[in-house]
C-alpha cells in the first residue's frame, strides 16, 4: 500500500506519541521499527480495493476481521468497504444484521430481507431475520434462519461476499451454526467465497477467523487485556501493543494490515458513506 | 422505509429511503477494475426450505398436538364408551410420545404440524365432524339410531352403550 504524509495529531496525544506522526520512509511500511504510516481512507481505499481479493491479478477470495470496541467505527468502516467494492466490482454481498436497528448499515441502501427469497433476488442485500421470540427460542429461529441462507450461498464458485456485524453474536445461536461458520472460514475461499466479519473481543472467537483473514483491521482496543490479543492476531504485543494503544479514538482511527505481505497503514475514513442503488435480478443457480 | 411485497412471492423486503438526489453528491468515477465472478445462489424450491429444525421445544409442540389428536376424542367419547375409549384415554400419553419419535422422522410430517394454522385448522374440522361420527356410529353399525334401529335383533343384542 502507498505511503502518504500522515495528518496532523490530536491535541490530546501524549508527546512521546509524537514520534509516530513524523513521515515516514516509503519503505518502512511495516511495524518493525515501530512506525507505521497514516493516511487518509480517501488515499488508501482506492488501492486497497484494488489488491481486496486480487492478488496476483486474479479472482482469489481473501477474508478480513475488523476488530474493535463498540463505537469504534467498525460498522462504518465495514459498510464502506464493502459499498465500495460493490461499486468497483459489482461484487455480490449478503450482509447478516442480528444487532437492533443500525443506522450505519442502512446508510448502504440495500434492501433489507428476511428470508431467502429476498436474497436470491437482490445482488447486494441485508439479511435480518426478525423475531418477536424470545431467549432459546429465538436464538433456534435465528440459527435456522441463517443457517439455511449460508447453506445456499454454498455452491462452487459463489463468487459471494458474506458479511457480518458481529460474529460472536452469530455463532452463539447455536453449536450447528458455530460449526458452519467454521467451516466457512476454513472452506469458503475454496468456493469462492470472502468472509467480512467484525468482532468486538477476540476473545471466544474461533481461532479459524485469526488465521484464515488476510486482512486484519484493528481498531483501538477498550483495554489493556484487549489490547494484548489485538495485538497477537496483528503479529506480537512488543510491535503492535504501542501502535494500537497510539490510535486516535475520537477519529476512529485503525491499522489495516494485510497478513501476506505484511505491509500496514494507520488510517481513518474520511469519506461519507452514500446509498447506492439496489440491483435486482435472480441470482439462483 | 418503502416495503414492498415481492411480485413473484408474498416476501417482505424493505428498501431504505434514499436521500434527495442533491444530496448525493458526484463522485470520482472508480478505476476500471475487473468484476467479481457473477454471484451464485441455490434457488428457493429444494426440499430444504421447508425442513424445519427438529428441537426439544419443537418434538415438545408435536407432542402435545398428537396427544390432543388422539387424547381430546377419546375423552368425549368414553361417556358412551367407557372401556373401549377410557382404554384409550389412559394410554394417550404414551401413545403420543410414541407418535411423536415417529412423525420427527419426516420432515414433511414436522412441517405440517409446526406451519401456522394448518394443524389447528384441520382439528378443527375433525372436532366439527366428531358428532357426525358418532351419529354413523350409531345409526349404521350399531343400529341404536333411525326407523330401524335394533329391528330384526334379538332382544339385547344391540351394542349396549349408554344412549346419549
Amino acid at each position: 500500500m502507498a505511503t502518504h504524509t500522515p495528518p496532523r495529531r490530536s491535541e490530546q496525544e501524549p508527546d512521546d506519541q509524537q514520534d509516530l506522526a513524523e513521515p515516514v520512509d516509503d519503505q518502512a511500511d511495516t511495524a518493525e521499527d515501530g512506525n507505521l504510516p497514516r493516511a487518509p481512507w480517501s488515499q488508501v481505499g482506492p488501492e486497497f480495493i484494488k489488491e481486496w481479493g486480487y492478488s496476483g491479478g486474479k479472482f482469489e477470495p481473501e477474508h478480513m476481521e475488523i476488530l474493535g470496541p463498540t463505537g469504534s467505527g467498525k460498522t462504518f468502516f465495514e459498510a464502506t468497504v464493502l459499498q465500495q467494492r460493490v461499486k468497483a466490482r459489482e461484487s455480490g454481498v449478503v450482509f447478516f444484521a442480528t444487532k437492533p436497528a443500525d443506522s450505519t448499515i442502512m446508510k448502504l441502501g440495500w434492501p433489507i430481507v428476511t428470508d431467502w427469497k429476498g436474497v436470491e433476488h437482490n445482488r447486494q442485500v441485508i439479511f435480518w431475520p426478525k423475531t418477536s421470540l424470545l431467549g432459546t427460542r429465538r436464538r433456534e429461529y435465528m440459527a435456522a434462519k441463517i443457517e439455511e441462507v449460508l447453506g445456499r450461498l454454498w455452491v462452487k464458485d459463489s463468487g459471494n461476499i458474506v458479511a457480518f456485524d458481529e460474529i460472536a453474536t452469530v455463532e452463539g445461536f447455536s453449536t450447528d451454526l458455530k460449526e458452519m461458520i467454521k467451516m466457512y472460514w476454513r472452506e469458503a475461499r475454496s468456493q469462492g467465497i470472502t468472509i467480512v466479519a467484525m468482532k468486538q473481543r477476540p476473545q471466544g472467537v474461533q481461532r479459524d477467523m485469526h488465521s484464515e483473514a488476510s486482512w486484519v483491521v484493528s481498531f483501538k482496543p477498550k483495554d489493556e487485556d484487549d489490547a494484548n490479543r489485538y495485538a497477537e492476531i496483528l503479529g506480537g504485543k512488543k510491535q503492535w501493543k504501542p501502535l494500537l494503544m497510539s490510535l486516535d479514538r475520537q477519529a476512529h482511527e485503525f491499522i489495516i494490515k494485510h497478513e501476506k505481505t505484511g505491509e500496514a497503514v494507520i488510517s481513518q475514513v474520511d469519506t461519507p458513506l452514500r446509498p447506492s442503488k439496489p440491483r435486482r435480478g435472480t441470482y439462483g443457480r | 422505509m418503502n416495503v414492498l411485497l415481492d411480485k413473484d412471492e408474498a416476501v417482505e423486503i424493505t428498501y431504505p429511503e434514499i436521500a434527495d438526489v442533491e444530496d448525493i453528491q458526484a463522485e470520482p468515477e472508480p478505476e476500471d477494475l475487473p468484476k467479481d465472478p457473477e454471484p451464485k445462489r441455490k434457488p428457493s424450491k429444494t426440499p430444504r426450505q421447508s425442513r424445519t429444525r427438529v428441537t426439544a421445544a419443537v418434538k415438545k409442540d408435536v407432542e402435545a398436538k398428537i396427544a390432543m389428536m388422539v387424547g381430546l376424542p377419546a375423552a368425549m367419547l368414553t361417556p358412551y364408551d367407557p372401556i373401549c375409549f377410557g382404554a384409550l384415554t389412559d394410554v394417550t400419553p404414551e401413545l403420543a410420545k410414541a407418535l411423536t419419535d415417529l412423525a420427527v422422522q419426516s420432515p414433511d410430517l414436522v412441517a405440517w404440524f409446526t406451519s401456522s394454522g394448518k394443524f389447528m385448522t384441520w382439528f378443527s374440522i375433525a372436532m366439527i365432524l366428531q358428532p357426525v361420527a358418532v351419529a354413523a356410529y350409531k345409526h349404521h353399525v350399531t343400529h341404536e339410531l333411525g326407523e330401524h334401529a335394533n329391528e330384526g335383533l334379538p332382544d339385547g343384542y344391540a351394542y349396549a352403550a349408554p344412549p346419549i
